[in-house]
């Protein structure tokens, strides 16, 4: 009896604090934004790829749902609500600001034998990343939540505000453009030994799979 | 077939999540004053009255993947009949 009575302020769900919230309690709203702001700033992050930006649309987002928090019913997860405004925060400052990111022509790829490993890596990882962000927002958005976030399908097509067939067919799309990409890219094929053969392994699948 | 694809979706997302490059702060002190601007900024909000016209979409299907993604509906779900 006494450990549940101890352990009772740490279970609180976020739906009884918004209760409470609604109930005049503004510091139950502080412990959702600690539960939350870590999330929020990763997906930001994906978005914005800038910390300062980042922290300003976390920020945002965190206001807006508290003016808003009387037309949050519950039948998502708090969270899934939440990154709903963060993502039509993230679009709204994307198309406003045109944030043009790093280039992967601007990264500069050394020869160096004893750098060379990380140096692939790095390159690998810089190429992947700008493929993603090249593509178009509702892909990426569902790629994001899929893939970094694990969410299912039905939560994104929460959090995009489109029935869960539309939010399929983006994060298929992106899935297949991103597949081009190692299909074509001749020199990923080259670089498949020193990244554990993983390429070449996803191309083999990819052309099995097409067959 | 459809099991190639499978595996070869998993093999792209594994390669996506290892070459992630998103970082976050660690320090504790980072998050600790992100909340309290927040909280700052929440003093000179209100919560505005709920408006039976601004209701938002609802797509989620609850009958579909209950059991998949971080946030899964069927635990809360549980939680709220207990």
């Amino acid at each position: 009896m006494g450990r549940e009575m101890d352990q009772e302020p740490s279970v609180r769900t976020d739906q009884q604090l918004i209760e409470d919230v609604r109930n005049g309690d503004r510091s139950s709203y502080s412990e959702l934004v600690k539960r939350h702001q870590k999330g929020l700033l990763r997906l930001s992050m994906r978005f914005m790829k800038d910390l300062d930006l980042s922290q300003d649309i976390v920020q945002e987002a965190f206001i807006k749902a508290y003016e808003k928090l009387n037309l949050f019913e519950g039948r998502s997860s708090f969270k899934s609500w939440l990154f709903q405004i963060a993502v039509n925060v993230a679009r709204n400052k994307l198309r406003e600001n045109r944030y043009h990111f790093s280039d992967i022509d601007d990264v500069e790829i050394g020869v160096n034998a004893t750098a060379e490993s990380s140096l692939i890596d790095h390159a690998v990882g810089n190429i992947l990343q700008k493929e993603v962000d090249q593509l178009p927002f509702k892909q990426k958005t569902a790629l994001v939540l899929r893939v970094y976030e694990d969410l299912s399908f039905a939560e994104i097509a929460e959090i995009m505000q489109c029935p869960y067939d539309t939010a399929k067919a983006n994060y298929r799309h992106a899935l297949l453009k991103l597949k081009e990409v190692f299909q074509t890219r001749a020199d990923l094929h080259t670089w498949a030994p020193e990244t554990n053969g993983m390429f070449n392994e996803m191309n083999a699948k990819f052309a099995e799979a097409a067959e | 077939m459809t099991q190639k694809r499978f595996y070869a979706d998993v093999l792209l997302k594994q390669t996506l999540k290892k070459e992630d490059r998103v970082r976050i702060p660690t320090d504790e002190s980072f998050y600790e004053a992100m909340n309290n601007k927040i909280m700052m900024a929440i003093e000179s909000s209100e919560v505005a009255p709920g408006n039976k016209w601004e209701k938002p979409w609802v797509f989620l299907e609850p009958g579909i993947e209950l059991n998949e993604g971080a946030g899964n509906l069927r635990s809360r779900l549980s939680s709220k009949s207990k």
